[in-house]
């Protein structure tokens, strides 16, 4: 609230921490990847969440650092399948997040049960919170 | 800037709009000729750091 400024930053740093998304893929011929041997017709899953908090890659991985400066994060993933819609998702956290923070910035839990998504899209169900 | 590698993620013209712009696909290219002043090479250096497809690169004289 106090470093406007510092939202782009925090919007690439809540996508690496809490990547919302694993995709898929089926494997086209036979491979041997990272020792993993594959089958052509193989499903894959992609483990973006993962990948996004690999210690060789992001110092203090498990740690939310909301101005963290270096953050090469696959959240929408890489390569020419990288999500069509990343960059309209981006805005949407930006606005959204500025939006309640500007409307309600004094929130907490109620301490009701919080339920999650489970599967490939990973997300809250039921975020119960207080604000005066 | 890679053509071959960029895939559009976007995050070196959010971090440096002054040195990179986007085409009408979203794919990312470099302004000018690539020069950066020296005010902005932080900033140069951020978006290579940043970008999830390796395609962004320092180039020195």
């Amino acid at each position: 609230m106090a470093e406007p400024e510092l939202m782009p930053l925090a919007v690439e740093e809540l996508l690496r921490a809490y990547s919302p998304v694993t995709m898929a893929r089926e494997v086209h011929g036979d491979i041997e990847f990272g020792g993993c041997p594959m089958k052509s017709g193989d499903k894959v899953l992609m483990n973006f969440p993962a990948a996004n908090r690999d210690p060789e890659a992001f110092p203090d991985a498990d740690r939310v650092v909301l101005d963290r400066a270096v953050n090469r994060h696959v959240a929408f993933g890489s390569g020419i399948h990288r999500c069509a819609g990343s960059n309209l998702a981006r805005m949407e956290l930006r606005v959204a997040l500025e939006e309640w923070l500007s409307r309600i910035p004094e929130f907490h839990l109620s301490g009701d049960q919080v339920t999650w998504a489970g599967g490939q899209v990973r997300g809250p169900r039921t975020l119960p919170v207080v604000f005066p | 800037m890679d053509p071959e590698r960029c895939e559009g993620h976007a995050r070196c013209y959010g971090l440096a709009p002054e040195l990179f712009d986007v085409d009408d696909y979203g794919l990312s290219t470099v302004k000018g000729d690539g020069t950066v002043p020296p005010e902005l090479e932080d900033r140069a250096r951020l978006a290579i750091a940043n970008c999830p497809e390796y395609a962004v690169e320092e180039l020195t004289d």
